[in-house]
């Protein structure tokens, strides 16, 4: 940070921390930059991906960027980015202590960041599969606090970062740190403490690992990315299998392109043979991701490990775990699957939008294996819950208001003045049968709100088809907010919002007496608990 | 289950017997915020009142109907003004011994509890206009969040010091007893201890002039205060 500080001395006492973590100032290992330069490439490669598809429809079309020209800003480009990298390695510096870790880095100012071990909430090992052979580990440690989040060491000795693992786990065990500094376990009694006490709670097998994938989400992100481009390509297709068709005697009788149900099937096979093909990739995707996941519970908290390329280990408090998702997608309810997010205090919601934050997931959770695996997480032995549902009203008031949208745009679409009459008519049964569907859309949805309180720990439920349950305890409110419209106000009917650190939920619809009930309940759990700050 | 289970204790709790936030007595906003928001107003509208005035001039304008564009801008103020007089009258907070209550809305009413207890932050700012009329606005910061996340407007000057100085002695006390837990927040200049003893000092000094018996609340009597 400025000139004294870089002559700081390093504590006396450090004999509890790993032989080769004692001298001072230390830099990655050399063989860290060749990880540092992949990294940054990846990262450059990831943020400027429109930048790439812009360089290379250039490159295809323009006449004077020739392949000579690509050469040339490519190897700069490459070369540039070996010298930021060797720069980086060369201005990165730790040093461990017995009770913090600082961070030298910074390209053309640096800074310099002390983080005591005590304050670190979690701490993450990944080994992309380059790393493996080099001997190499990134680490992260996670603070909580707006501004700081990750602490990342891009490239330790495997060894040194286990090792580091290790001296963080120990720190949080004790109260009094610090007392025992010389009566240290080494390496192997540490470890064989550490096995006693870790208990294995999860592991996914390949199989289900496969139906996980399936069942996510990402598939639908998945089809967004290829359908886009794909149309183009299908719409070409089709052309030319028509062609090929009425080219066979046995439709040359037929008029292909008056006959709109055969174009509709093809089209929707095709549709169909990419979905499936975009499902098994998405399966085998979670496969690779997750591969040998493992999650056990050990005294402060849990630790997951998985990953077959980037092997990843997390470790989490189980202080700074302040709620569980359950998530079942819809396709997951055919298939018996959940899976489960566990979020942390001081990962913000921002964060998370940003992309930073690390989720604490464990995917490919079975029906059966839910319910217990939610309560060891939030170590909560309740019975089954009481389900409570959301005021019926909310069904009838969203019902009205949508058929009242959608039928006035039907309404709307017949005084267009157009010559073909007919099809305008089509539109609005077209319509009619949508509301219909958003009927039934909204009633699913409201029949699946709903609320149960299990002591401190409340149950919050939504979804259509599929469905998520947050669960959290109650002490973990940051913020509590009753809200009415005028016709809430009329009923008696109130919607209620939690806000937790990672974001809010409400109940909608409640009657008054039972939102306020909870936001009673849940300040007084929060200012009971006050020493808990979060 | 685990180690933790050997002092867990639950006790059943009497959830109708509980403090019921609802039941606080809430106070209105300060009293010259209506000519604030009049002044604000003004100054908002005006340029806009006159761009229209002036505009009317213009030769390629006919000057027949001056009023067609006057007069909306000036019915659009006023409802805008009658709108904000009367969030404003519907407004009101309460501080209670563990939390800040804040009520707000119109139409769509809500009443937001933040417990002392999760307050990261307290600042007061007030523009020119609001110094005028002695007036500042309180904001309270929680863990995680980027935006305030309960902004009180429209407070007394003093009232607001005094309720800044009076969370910021909470905050500090609860920092102080749960040191060896994690309750300061991490942060690049609170690092080294020096600035942190430093910043306690000032606390220290702030504590002195704060008064915190006015903003107590009393045992609630009556039925809670609601208008309309």
């Amino acid at each position: 940070m400025n000139q004294t500080a870089r002559h700081n001395v390093v504590t006396d006492s450090a004999e509890s921390i790993p032989e080769n973590l004692q001298h001072g100032w230390q830099h990655l290992p050399v063989a860290a930059i060749v990880t540092l330069y992949i990294s940054g490439l990846q990262k450059f490669v990831r943020e400027n991906l429109f930048l790439f598809f812009g360089a290379g429809t250039g490159f295809a079309l323009s006449d004077w960027f020739g392949l000579r020209e690509l050469l040339l800003v490519g190897g700069f480009l490459l070369l540039g980015g070996l010298l930021i990298a060797m720069i980086y390695h060369r201005r990165f510096q730790y040093q461990v202590d017995e009770q913090h870790i600082r961070v030298r880095s910074g390209f053309f100012e640096q800074k310099e960041l002390k983080v005591p071990f005590e304050r670190v909430q979690t701490t993450g090992m990944s080994q992309p599969i380059y790393m493996k052979p080099l001997g190499l580990t990134r680490f992260t440690l996670q603070t909580p606090g707006a501004s700081i989040t990750e602490v990342a060491l891009p490239g330790m000795p495997s060894h040194e970062a286990e090792a580091l693992r290790d001296q963080i786990a120990r720190i949080h065990n004790r109260p009094g740190q610090g007392a025992d500094a010389d009566s240290r376990p080494d390496q192997a009694e540490n470890d064989s403490a550490a096995v006693e006490s870790t208990r294995q709670l999860y592991s996914a097998s390949n199989w289900n690992l496969f139906l996980y994938g399936l069942t996510s989400n990402q598939i639908w992100l998945m089809l967004g990315f290829v359908i886009g481009p794909a149309v183009g390509y299908l719409n070409d297709f089709i052309e030319d299998y028509f062609e090929w068709m009425q080219g066979l005697a046995l439709f040359q009788a037929l008029s292909l392109y008056d006959s709109p149900f055969i174009i509709l099937l093809v089209v929707l096979t095709l549709i169909g043979i990419v979905l499936a093909v975009l499902m098994v990739l998405s399966g085998v995707l979670a496969i690779v991701r997750y591969s040998g996941y493992q999650l056990a519970s050990q005294h402060d908290g849990f630790r997951s490990r998985y990953g077959f390329f980037d092997q990843r280990e997390n470790t989490l408090k189980r202080t700074k775990l302040h709620s569980v998702q359950l998530v079942q997608t819809a396709f997951g309810r055919l298939l018996e699957q959940w899976h489960i997010i566990g979020h942390q205090t001081g990962v913000s919601e921002l964060a998370s939008l940003a992309g930073k934050s690390q989720k604490f997931m464990i995917p490919g959770v079975r029906n059966d294996q839910v319910d217990q695996l939610a309560r060891d997480l939030d170590n909560h032995c309740g019975t089954e819950p009481d389900w409570q549902v959301i005021d019926p009203l909310l069904q009838r008031v969203l019902s009205v208001r949508w058929s009242l949208l959608i039928s006035g745009v039907a309404l709307l679409i017949q005084w267009i003045p157009t010559d073909h009459s007919q099809r305008l008519d089509v539109i609005s049964l077209v319509l009619l049968g949508l509301n219909l569907a958003v009927l039934w859309m909204i009633n699913l949805r409201c029949k699946r709100w709903g609320f149960a309180l299990m002591g401190d720990v409340l149950m919050i439920r939504s979804g259509m088809i599929g469905q998520t349950i947050m669960r959290f305890r109650l002490q973990s409110c940051q913020q509590v907010r009753v809200a009415q419209s005028p016709l809430q106000r009329k009923r008696s009917i109130a919607t209620l919002h939690l806000r937790l650190p990672h974001g809010e939920v409400s109940i909608p619809w409640i009657r008054l007496n039972q939102a306020s009930g909870l936001a009673n309940l849940g300040l007084y759990h929060v200012e009971n608990s006050a020493l808990h700050a979060l | 289950m685990n180690e933790l289970d050997s002092d867990f204790y639950n006790e059943v709790i009497d959830v109708d017997g509980l403090p019921d936030y609802s039941e606080a007595e809430l106070q209105p906003l300060a009293g010259t915020f209506g000519r604030y928001i009049l002044i604000t107003q003004a100054v908002y509208w005006l340029p806009f009142i006159l761009g229209a005035l002036v505009a009317s001039w213009l030769p390629f304008i006919s000057s027949s109907h001056d009023y067609l564009l006057v007069a909306p801008i000036i019915i659009l103020a006023l409802l805008i003004y009658l709108y904000r007089l009367a969030d404003a009258r519907h407004r009101g907070w309460a501080l209670r011994e563990h939390d800040l209550i804040a009520r707000s809305g119109v139409w769509w009413r809500s009443v937001t509890t933040l417990p002392v207890a999760r307050i990261q932050h307290v600042e007061t700012s007030s523009g020119p206009i609001e110094r005028m009329h002695r007036l500042a606005r309180l904001s309270c910061y929680t863990a995680g969040g980027m935006t305030a996340d309960l902004v009180v407007i429209g407070l007394n000057a003093d009232t607001a010091d005094q309720l800044r100085e009076h969370l910021l002695e909470q905050i500090r006390q609860r920092d102080a007893y749960g040191r060896d837990e994690d309750a300061l927040p991490i942060s690049e200049q609170a690092l080294e201890e020096e600035t942190e003893s430093e910043s306690l000092d000032f606390l220290n000094q702030l504590e002195d002039q704060q008064d915190e018996s006015n903003f107590k609340q009393d045992e609630p009597d009556g039925a809670p205060q609601r208008r309309d």
